[in-house]
């Protein structure tokens, strides 16, 4: 990891941690920036895989299709821009899909880290166990109690594990010794 | 390459090089065992976790698409799996970026495939065993990258399995499908092979995942269009790729014997494998998913002793029992130094030509020890050996 990898890691994981506390202290303004957030995702995969198909899919058989895909995202960019006021139920299939996700892998993880005697097997199961929690209650919020409040908080909450990794990963030795 | 081919193959290279059975055994386990060497291994016998030498599919799915994970995977795999055949290769008209990822296709007789069988020279058995899994994957897996890369590894239908006859080669379709739980069918044709995924950096775009099993075996012959080869077809003749792995395999073991004073590549044994060029060819041709009992029976017959099956588990207890000193000169000890060196080799090579795909690395010779940890075991090995 270069020094500029390092900071970018450390700043970036310290704006993540500012927004979650936007998030916190007023969660209302927050749905509003998250959502946009989110519609703006499409616009960045627009235009990233615009940009990876002018360096690399161009020279790959069948590179043509991230072209397409390009033109898609930026189309639904514009789309979901329009939609953002009524953004809330994406925002929530997201979390819900993420955390539903996350909590599957992890499960599956200490499964296998259990038949090899692994020590670590009883975090991956807790996390894995709290990360499907997180998605049932995001899906309950939302349903049944119509909270949409629980939504911003879950998503908070994880802007701030987000940003504490980051900012570990920083000063994480990564380097190969190389002995000739 | 499978089990057949890294442990029972290599014990049958290692005894026609020339060495005892019980040195063929430890070459072959080591050879095998760098398919078994996780993460999840070492931390199951407390061993340095920078050492290894492959990954479990969980392990990989576990992976983030981020820098420093993407750098791992890189390494280990590039290292072990898909040594690159050409780390200065070119190509008209393409940015760095995708000249990056094209420089770590992996292929035989490359300036790296080299330096692995020197680095092996005096270090033991656990490190030919080693070297004699890089050069055999180097003919297997030849083509594809031991990196995440959609441009490089991706294949599309155009795939056809070439079936011999008695008037020649007849093409016949590939069907792949994504059931990690089904086994292949050469009867019909219908492969196994990982999920289409748009995303260049995913895993499943990683090295031959993209087109199954195929390049592991040996009978199979097969055309396709590589993502990189410009929509021109290409031709795998495995049993001719294997042949010549065999071959190679037997000249590099009788050069770490010490029968070669120098190892140059593109250079196959003929004098001991000529005369079982017939068998071996009859093994490798046969269509089978799993060649062991055929390359068992061969081995057996070479060396006069019956070949106990592979067991992860052989060389274990006597290395987690061992005190922290005792437990490096065991062989499973010197089998994770000697992945080390081989991981700085590599990792060092690539970052030297200016690729940072595996990462970073520090030449201890000009800006001494920095970096991790694990790797210090190669530096105090050095300073015992100039005591």
């Amino acid at each position: 990891m270069t020094k500029i990898h390092r900071i970018w890691n450390i700043s970036s994981g310290l704006l993540i941690l500012l927004a979650a506390l936007l998030f916190f202290l007023d969660p209302d303004g927050g749905l509003r920036v998250a959502t946009s957030f989110l519609s703006l995702t499409f616009m960045c995969r627009g235009v990233g895989s615009l940009f990876y198909y002018l360096t690399m899919t161009r020279h790959m058989v069948g590179g043509r299709t991230v072209l397409y895909r390009g033109m898609i995202y930026l189309d639904l960019w514009l789309f979901t821009s329009s939609l953002i006021d009524h953004y809330d139920l994406y925002l929530m299939i997201y979390l819900a899909g993420i955390n539903a996700f996350t909590g599957l892998v992890e499960v599956l993880r200490s499964r296998e880290e259990k038949s090899v005697g692994s020590p670590g097997w009883k975090y991956r199961a807790a996390y894995g166990g709290a990360s499907l929690l997180i998605a049932v209650a995001v899906i309950v919020g939302c349903t049944r109690l119509h909270s949409i409040r629980l939504v911003v908080y879950v998503y908070a909450a994880g802007l701030v594990y987000k940003s504490f990794v980051r900012i570990a990963s920083a000063f994480r030795r990564t380097a190969i010794v190389f002995v000739q | 390459m499978n089990q057949d081919f890294h442990y029972y193959g290599t014990y049958c290279a290692a005894i026609l090089a020339g060495y005892t059975t019980e040195e063929s055994l430890s070459i072959a386990y080591c050879a095998n065992f760098v398919d078994f060497c996780t993460r999840s291994q070492l931390v199951r016998i407390k061993g340095p976790l920078a050492a290894a030498t492959s990954m479990q599919q969980l392990e990989m799915m576990d992976s983030g698409v981020d820098l420093i994970s993407l750098q791992n995977i890189t390494r280990i795999w590039s290292s072990f799996h898909f040594l690159p055949g050409d780390l200065h290769a070119t190509r008209r008209g393409c940015g760095r970026r995708y000249l990056n990822k094209y420089r770590l296709i992996c292929n035989p007789n490359g300036e790296l495939a080299a330096a692995t069988v020197k680095l092996a020279k005096d270090k033991g058995l656990e490190a030919a065993g080693i070297a004699m899994h890089v050069l055999a994957d180097t003919w297997a897996h030849r083509y594809f990258a031991g990196t995440p890369s959609l441009v490089i590894n991706n294949t599309n239908e155009y795939f056809y399995e070439l079936l011999p006859g008695e008037n020649g080669f007849t093409r016949r379709q590939i069907r792949f499908m994504h059931n990690p739980a089904a086994e292949d069918d050469p009867e019909t044709g219908r492969y196994n092979c990982s999920v289409y995924q748009p995303n260049e950096n995913s895993v499943m775009n990683l090295g031959h995942a993209r087109a199954g099993h195929l390049p592991d075996y040996s009978w199979i012959r097969y055309i396709y269009l590589p993502a990189w080869g410009e929509f021109r077809e290409l031709l795998k003749d495995n049993p001719s790729e294997y042949m010549h792995a065999f071959r190679q395999m037997v000249y590099a073991l009788r050069f770490l014997r010490g029968d070669y004073e120098d190892f140059q590549t593109a250079r196959y044994d003929t004098e001991k494998v000529d005369p079982l060029a017939e068998e071996i060819t009859r093994i490798l041709e046969t269509r089978q998913l799993n060649a062991s009992a055929d390359w068992k029976a061969l081995g057996e017959k070479l060396s006069g002793v019956p070949i106990p099956d592979f067991d992860i588990e052989t060389h274990q207890a006597e290395y987690v029992q061992a005190d922290a000193i005792a437990r490096e000169d065991t062989l499973l000890g010197r089998f994770l130094k000697a992945a080390l060196a081989q991981k700085s080799m590599v990792t060092g090579h690539i970052f030297q030509s200016g690729n940072r795909l595996a990462g970073f690395s520090v030449d201890y010779r000009k800006k001494g020890f920095r970096g991790i940890r694990d790797f210090r075991r190669l530096i105090d090995e050095k300073a015992v050996k100039r005591q």
